[in-house]
Parts: structure tokens; C-alpha cells; sequence
């Protein structure tokens, strides 16, 4: 690469910016190299063509549309089911019973060095946190551990074709979907060491005094928040946990800003220790809370989507039977 | 762009993956490079790589000046990641560091502790700004340029390095006090 980088006062952040890695893996290439075999280009008219297009027409080729994409998924589905190339896209399924949680002891091979979990790629069955390795501090493991359940992914393939955990700390424990998942754009968070926040000018981390830490304290701090439009709470009991299930995203009509954020943003979790400084907003996601309680402490399974992509209750399809496996006894 | 790259680039834009693919395997290091530097994140920058390249396949033949590919992706890419830094802020605004435990020699330790500091500036950043410095002290961007990656104007361009900049700075002088102070190193 040519170096066209100033030579200014602030050789720091030239050096700074040096380090790190500047070798794209062999992955990326892979998954690219497949993703556009399935991509189609877009002809260079076509934004044109959209704005032109009087209301009439669009009535027309929406009928079009579904024609064409019923015919072509009419085609594509037994391919799909059958084919030995159908793998990145092949349709999940997320049928593991609950029953089948294999013990730690299984789920620990997934999870003996810090590097096979930070890889983070799971093969469909029982897994569990790690109780020894927090990534963030290298203090111990997701509190309180859970085992759970994932279909079967791609694994051996490239990354984003299976499940795979990309954070574990002792607060945070992520879970993203397949990219060959039916609503793949969806993201599990596990949440422990929460608090009720108070949403400050500058959004940072501030517990609500005096707020209880229950699962129906959450209720009632997330449907009497202006900010938010929540559907009906539903009572959910887990092995070792009991509590509440929540959807919420924020309304139209906030206003208040959060640095950095998508537009207005309102603040609904920080740390139960200040110090943490963890604050959670909502701005242009949904969020759908599994809000625990397990022997005492307060755990949130939160699923983050689009609420401009795939529908709740698709995204849900795919999340529930997970969430429906999570056991906090083992 | 060589000739060579312009052929590749002009069949991909009629729908020849082969040369896509050729173009992808030719540039790829530095555009995951690029990735990494705004996300800080291998999986992430992975991610928005993958994401970045499909994209810029889809719209391809909208590039209407082949020498302009490597700006062109540079602009799909930095707009994905400053996307997905979007996402990942709002789940972390304040990422804490523990101490660095023992004592290693005074250099390294102050190596060490520098690049941590820089580190947890930087994600106190903006995407945008992580972004503009990324551009600017990696690739060596000029203000317009990153004014033209971003679709922003020059001069807010301007006024956002400044302020990066001076965040970032600002996080090393701390550092350096708290060295000199004998404090721990958060």
C-alpha cells in the first residue's frame, strides 16, 4: 500500500493504528465467494426505476414479485432439503428437545480453552458457559452458568454459518444466529449484575435508587416507561429460574438523545455496580427480555432484531426453543 | 488501478463472479485491514467484511468509473462497520479494563498500558469518529476524501478529527499522569 498517512505530531496513532492484523482470513473469502453465487446483481437502473414507477405499477409488480418468488422457492426448497451444496442455507431446525441438555462434562469440551470459545462456533446439541474464563477481565466465567441448547449449524464451514458465542464475560454472554437461520439477524445477550437504570443527559451508567431487583420490578420499570411500547408480560419458568417474558421498542414519540445513538434512546439497563459501567439503550432495535429470577440474582436473555426485518414471531421461531432449553440448574 | 484490474473490474460488473472473486483475493487484506481498525474486533471486522463485499458485489454495476473501485469499497466498507459499531455501542458504552497484574518491565508496562488506553478511548469514540480516524491515520485520507466516504461535509469532518483526535491524546497524557503518580492503571 502506498503510505499516504501525514507525518504529523500524532505519530501515536499512526503507530497505534500499525498494530493489529492485516490478513483477511481464508473464511472471509470462502463465505464471500459463496454469498455472491447466491447474490444477484442489481441492474444499475433500478433506483431510478423505483422512483418512477407510479403506484399502479407497483401494485403489478408486487403481484409479479410474489409470483416470481414463489415460483423460485417452489424450485429452491427441494434443492435445499436434498442437495449436498445446500449447506450455508439450508433451512435450521431448531427441534432439539429441552430434554436433550447433555451435561457439562460434554458441553465443557466446547469450552476447555479460551480460544475455542472465543472462536465461539458450537456444534448443534448442549453447551454451557464457561465457569472459569471471562474474556473481558479473566476473572471467572458468566454468573449464574446455564447450559443450553442449539440446533445444528455448519460447523467446519465458515463462522457465520453456525451458532456461535462471540462474547463471555461475567456479565455478558452473546449468542449470534446463522447466517442461514430463517431470521438470522437476530442476536441472544445474556445479561447478569443488572440494575433498574435512571436515564441521565449524558447516558451514563446510574442505578434508580431505592429500585428492587425482581423480575416484576423490571415489569414495572419497563411498562411505565414512556419511552417504551411493551407488549403484555408472560409469566415464563425455566429449570432453576422464574420470571417474566417482554418485548419492547422504543416509541415514537422519545426525544432524548444518548451519544453515538440511532436517533432518540432510552435507557434500559446499567450495571448493579456503578463502576461496570454498562448502559444498555434502545433506539432503533426491538428487544424481546426473558427477565429471570435464579436464586436470587436477576438474569435478562434478551434478543435484539430488527423490527424492520424479519417479524417477531419468526425471529421467535427460531430463539424460543433455545430459550426454552436454557437450564440454570446444571 | 492497473488495466489488468480494470478488466476484472468491468466483467464483474457483467455478472463474471470468477473475476469478483480474483478482485476480492487481490485487495482482501486490506480492506479486512481497514475493517479491523474501525471495529477493533476480528469477528466483527469479519463480519462486516463478508457483509461489505456482498454488498459492493450486489451494486456493482453502479460504479461507473472503474478506477474508482478501491474508494468505492472503502466507502461500502466503512459505512458497514460504522453500522455495526452503531449496534455494538449502544450494548457497551463504557467497556472497563482490569489492571494489568505484576510488574513488568517499565517499558513494556507502559507499552502496554498506552495501547490499553488508546483502546478504551477509541471505543468511547463515535462509530463516525472511529471511522475518520481510521481513514485518515491508516489509509492516510484526506478531509475531503473521508468527507466523501461518509457523506458528510468537509468541515464536520474536520471538527470530528479534531475532537478524536484530541480524545485520543488526551487518553495517553492521563495515562502518562498516572503513571507518574505511582496510581493504578484503569
Amino acid at each position: 500500500m502506498t503510505d499516504r498517512r501525514p507525518p504529523t505530531s500524532d505519530q501515536f496513532l499512526v503507530a497505534w493504528f500499525e498494530d493489529g492484523p492485516t490478513r483477511m482470513p481464508d473464511r472471509v473469502f470462502d463465505v464471500v465467494a459463496d454469498r455472491i453465487g447466491r447474490q444477484r446483481q442489481r441492474r444499475s437502473w433500478r433506483l431510478l426505476w423505483r422512483l418512477q414507477m407510479h403506484t399502479q405499477l407497483k401494485l403489478v409488480a408486487a403481484l409479479a414479485a410474489i409470483v416470481v418468488v414463489a415460483v423460485a422457492g417452489y424450485t429452491l426448497l427441494p434443492k435445499a432439503a436434498v442437495g449436498p451444496g445446500a449447506g450455508p442455507k439450508a433451512t435450521p431446525q431448531p427441534t432439539v428437545a429441552p430434554t436433550a441438555v447433555a451435561s457439562p462434562t460434554t458441553a465443557a469440551a466446547t469450552c476447555d480453552t479460551a480460544f475455542s470459545c472465543a472462536d465461539g462456533v458450537l456444534a448443534g446439541g448442549a453447551h454451557h458457559t464457561n465457569p472459569s474464563i471471562d474474556f473481558q477481565t479473566g476473572a471467572g466465567g458468566f454468573d449464574p452458568g446455564f447450559a443450553f441448547v442449539v440446533p445444528g449449524g455448519s460447523v467446519g464451514g465458515p463462522p457465520a454459518a453456525s451458532w456461535r458465542n462471540v462474547r463471555q464475560w461475567i456479565d455478558m454472554y452473546e449468542l449470534h444466529a446463522p447466517s442461514s437461520a430463517a431470521a438470522s439477524d437476530f442476536t441472544f445477550i445474556v445479561h447478569s449484575l443488572v440494575a433498574i437504570p435512571v436515564q441521565n443527559d449524558s447516558c451514563t451508567a446510574e442505578m434508580q435508587a431505592g429500585a428492587g431487583k425482581a423480575p416484576a420490578d423490571w415489569i414495572d420499570f419497563l411498562t411505565g416507561n414512556p419511552g417504551l411500547v411493551t407488549s403484555t408480560p408472560v409469566a415464563t419458568t425455566l429449570p432453576g429460574a422464574s420470571g417474566f417474558t417482554i418485548s419492547f421498542t422504543r416509541a415514537p414519540d422519545a426525544t432524548r438523545l444518548c451519544p453515538g445513538s440511532a436517533g432518540p434512546a432510552v435507557v434500559v439497563m446499567t450495571d448493579d455496580n456503578a463502576a461496570g459501567g454498562k448502559v444498555w439503550w434502545v433506539d432503533d432495535q426491538r428487544e424481546t427480555w426473558t427477565i429471570l429470577d435464579v436464586a436470587g440474582k436477576t438474569v435478562i436473555i434478551g434478543i435484539e432484531s430488527d423490527p424492520n426485518g424479519p417479524p417477531e414471531d419468526v425471529v421467535l421461531s427460531v430463539a424460543d426453543p433455545i430459550i426454552q432449553s436454557f437450564d440454570f440448574t446444571r | 488501478v492497473v488495466s489488468v484490474d480494470r478488466d476484472l473490474i468491468e466483467a464483474a460488473q457483467r455478472g463474471d463472479q470468477s473475476a469478483f472473486v480474483d478482485l476480492v483475493r487481490s485487495r482482501g487484506d486490506r480492506f479486512f485491514a481497514l475493517a479491523y481498525r474501525i471495529l477493533r474486533d476480528v469477528d466483527r471486522a469479519e463480519d462486516a467484511l463478508q457483509d461489505a463485499l456482498v454488498i459492493a458485489w450486489r451494486d456493482l454495476r453502479s460504479l461507473r468509473d472503474p478506477d474508482r473501485f478501491d474508494a468505492w469499497v472503502h466507502k461500502v466498507l466503512t459505512n458497514v462497520c460504522v453500522a455495526q459499531a452503531s449496534r455494538e455501542r449502544r450494548r457497551i458504552a463504557n467497556l472497563h479494563v482490569l489492571p494489568i497484574d505484576g510488574p513488568p518491565a517499565p517499558d513494556q508496562l507502559l507499552s502496554v498500558a498506552d495501547r490499553d488506553q488508546l483502546d478504551r478511548a477509541f471505543r468511547r469514540l463515535t462509530p463516525e469518529e472511529r471511522a475518520i480516524l481510521a481513514l485518515r491515520f491508516y489509509l492516510g485520507y484526506e478531509p475531503s476524501e473521508i468527507a466523501d466516504v461518509l457523506g458528510a461535509p468537509a468541515g464536520s469532518v474536520r471538527s470530528r478529527l479534531h475532537h478524536a483526535v484530541r480524545a485520543m491524546r488526551a487518553a495517553l497524557d492521563a495515562d502518562a499522569r498516572s503513571v507518574v503518580a505511582g496510581g493504578t492503571v484503569r
